[in-house]
């Protein structure tokens, strides 16, 4: 039978093989290993949460936005408004 | 409101933004700043970076508005451009560093930056911590362990695990092989599935 890829192997390819980057044969190694040890299989389980909730585990804290953002929105105003950008200057 | 009024309402505001009513631009971006400026912070983390980035963003967009086809929504084509915008922000800071730094530039892939030990937020030695912060506290702590990361660790992530763009479009954008943002997403992933374990194992409220 064909040698199993040991747990450190599994960790440093994990992310490949969610990206199914891999050869079959690696691939299968891996499913197997995934299979049979609770170790790599908590570690895939939390890299497939992070990757699948990223959207909205990073979500914004607040729906209002910072001042920075306003001051942001400001600023591009003004020049806006001197330079005339968005579409044609008004007649 | 239903859907479809709103829909016409951004229609109505887009098509008078891009004939050149201020008013209706400002009005157009409002609702939507605080995600535009979220995005933007994600991928610079440093806040006036942030604002620059945004108001270089902003300003794109409305130079753009007039072209904006209405293939895909408003509030996507308008984020893109944010997105593309604190990338430019971020490259111009790696530039004036790497200007400062030539020859200490020797580390490559990481900037020289390094994950700070002593600032990392380890939530796996509190682990009910979560369960004890508010909503928006814990939030803000995702947003600081991501703020951790390296800039070619965190934007590698930020771009394919927040904002879903694929593989192939990120090393275009960055400039690297897919497979270096494989690699890198992958560190990215573990140095944050490692501090943000009891969230990930479901201990959050
Ligand atoms: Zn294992």
């Amino acid at each position: 039978m064909m040698g199993l890829p040991s747990c450190s192997e599994v960790e440093s390819c994990m992310t490949d093989y969610m990206e199914r980057a891999l050869p079959w044969r690696k691939r299968m190694g891996i499913r197997i290993h995934l299979l049979i040890c609770k170790v790599c299989a908590g570690l895939y389980g939390r890299l497939r949460t992070l990757s699948g909730r990223a959207k909205d585990l990073f979500a914004p804290p607040s729906p209002e936005p910072p001042v920075e953002a306003n001051a942001a929105l400001q600023h591009a105003m003004d020049l806006i408004r001197k330079q005339g950008t968005n579409g044609p200057p008004p007649t | 409101m239903t859907d479809q009024l709103a829909t016409e309402g951004t229609e109505a505001l887009i098509q008078r933004a891009a004939a050149g009513d201020h008013d209706a631009f400002q009005d157009l971006l409002t609702p939507h700043l605080a995600m535009f400026h979220y995005a933007v912070l994600r991928i610079v983390k440093d806040p006036s970076d942030a604002q620059d980035a945004l108001q270089e963003g902003l300003l794109s967009i409305s130079m753009s508005l007039p072209n904006f086809e209405g293939r895909s929504q408003f509030s996507s084509w308008a984020y893109r451009i944010c997105v593309n915008a604190a990338l430019q922000v971020l490259r111009t800071r790696r530039r004036r560093r790497e200007e400062f730094m030539e020859d200490l530039a020797s580390h490559g892939e990481d900037d020289g930056r390094p994950m700070e030990a002593e600032a990392r937020l380890d939530w796996s030695t509190e682990a009910d911590a979560p369960l004890h912060l508010e909503r928006q506290e814990v939030r803000m702590r995702m947003m600081k362990t991501l703020d951790l990361l390296p800039d070619s660790l965190r934007v590698v992530f930020v771009l394919k695990d927040i904002e879903e763009m694929d593989t192939q479009e990120i090393a275009e954008k960055l400039d690297i092989t897919p497979a270096v943002v494989r690699q890198r997403l992958h560190r990215a992933r573990m140095f944050l599935q490692e501090r943000l374990k009891p969230v990930l194992s479901g201990r959050w409220p």
